[in-house]
């Protein structure tokens, strides 16, 4: 073989020797991508955030009847928002169904939203919903028309059929711990 | 007349000879990437690396085309307060869905 020739093949080893990095780099990649963050892996987000999307405020005159008699109470009750296409509503539908097994479960509502109804349903037997006030909300529509919600895992707090607080949350124990404390600070702003 | 391609049959034997060298170590690096890489696990475990709980995972449809399907379902989901997912499932007429996409984003 000539120069040339073994240059071109010098050239083509280094070359496939570079393809085969990236192929490993992105392999490597989508390895950590699947390894972090993913929901119930036991390292829960306790943070709060507020849901800038729902309306706060509002006060809709049409509830939907396995809820109306949790939202019209002097004391605040608490709204979950879960979703069937939701992976994280899964751990947090974990952690009411150990709350209800315990008997713990203070004023609490839940509504699951979902693309089918046979779906939003399995997911509220599967996790033993049905044992606290709870609506499936076909395709998110009455939860999207009333406040403007439309992600979750949320919270909604409400009183007397009027929402005082939405609040972004994976943690259902900070969540109740940090309510009081928002709504101290959401009461100042 | 010569040009510049023209070659002796010594040079052209060679030229062909490179050519199947290097074709062959080409094919057979893309067949052991094909081997060690192409598995549906991974991007199977890219789907369920995100907060969206897809009918369809690996996501078969772009997102764009899922959210302007006339008949789709949209939810947004948090996996933790630094990120938010929107999943979207196409609807059939007679239920069920056939298409899912995501789409995530920091926040």
């Amino acid at each position: 073989l000539g120069a040339g020739a073994v240059m071109d093949v010098v050239f083509a080893a280094v070359l496939l020797l570079l393809a085969a990095a990236v192929v490993l780099l992105f392999a490597m990649m989508a390895e950590l991508a699947a390894r972090i963050s993913t929901a119930g892996d036991g390292r829960r987000d306790l943070t709060l955030t507020p849901l800038e999307e729902a309306r706060l405020g509002e006060a809709p005159g049409d509830w939907p009847e396995p809820l109306a008699a949790a939202a019209f109470t002097e004391d605040q009750t608490l709204l979950v928002v879960l979703s069937s296409a939701c992976a994280s509503c899964e751990d947090v539908a974990g952690q009411m169904s150990k709350e209800l097994e315990a008997g713990e479960m203070p004023a609490t509502a839940v509504l699951v939203s979902c693309g089918d109804r046979a779906i939003g349903e399995d997911f509220v037997h599967r996790h033993g919903l049905q044992r606290m006030p709870c609506y499936v909300d076909d395709g998110g529509a009455w939860v999207k028309e009333a406040f403007g919600v439309q992600t979750s895992p949320s919270a909604l707090v409400i009183r007397r059929g009027r929402l005082e607080s939405a609040l972004v949350f994976t943690d259902l124990s900070a969540l109740r711990a940090g309510i009081p404390r928002v709504m101290k600070e959401e009461a100042a702003a | 007349m010569n040009d510049a391609c023209d070659l002796d049959g010594d040079e052209q034997g060679s030229g062909v000879r490179r050519r199947g060298f290097l074709s062959s170590l080409g094919s057979s690096g893309l067949a052991a990437a094909a081997v060690l890489f192409a598995r549906p696990e991974a991007a199977e475990a890219a789907c369920r690396g995100s907060c969206c709980n897809l009918v369809h995972c690996p996501p078969n449809t772009s997102f764009s085309s899922c959210v302007n399907y006339y008949n789709h379902y949209l939810w947004a989901c948090a996996i933790s307060s630094r990120t938010t997912c929107r999943c979207c499932e196409k609807r059939r007429r007679t239920g069920g869905f056939f298409a899912s996409a995501q789409q995530c984003r920091p926040t």
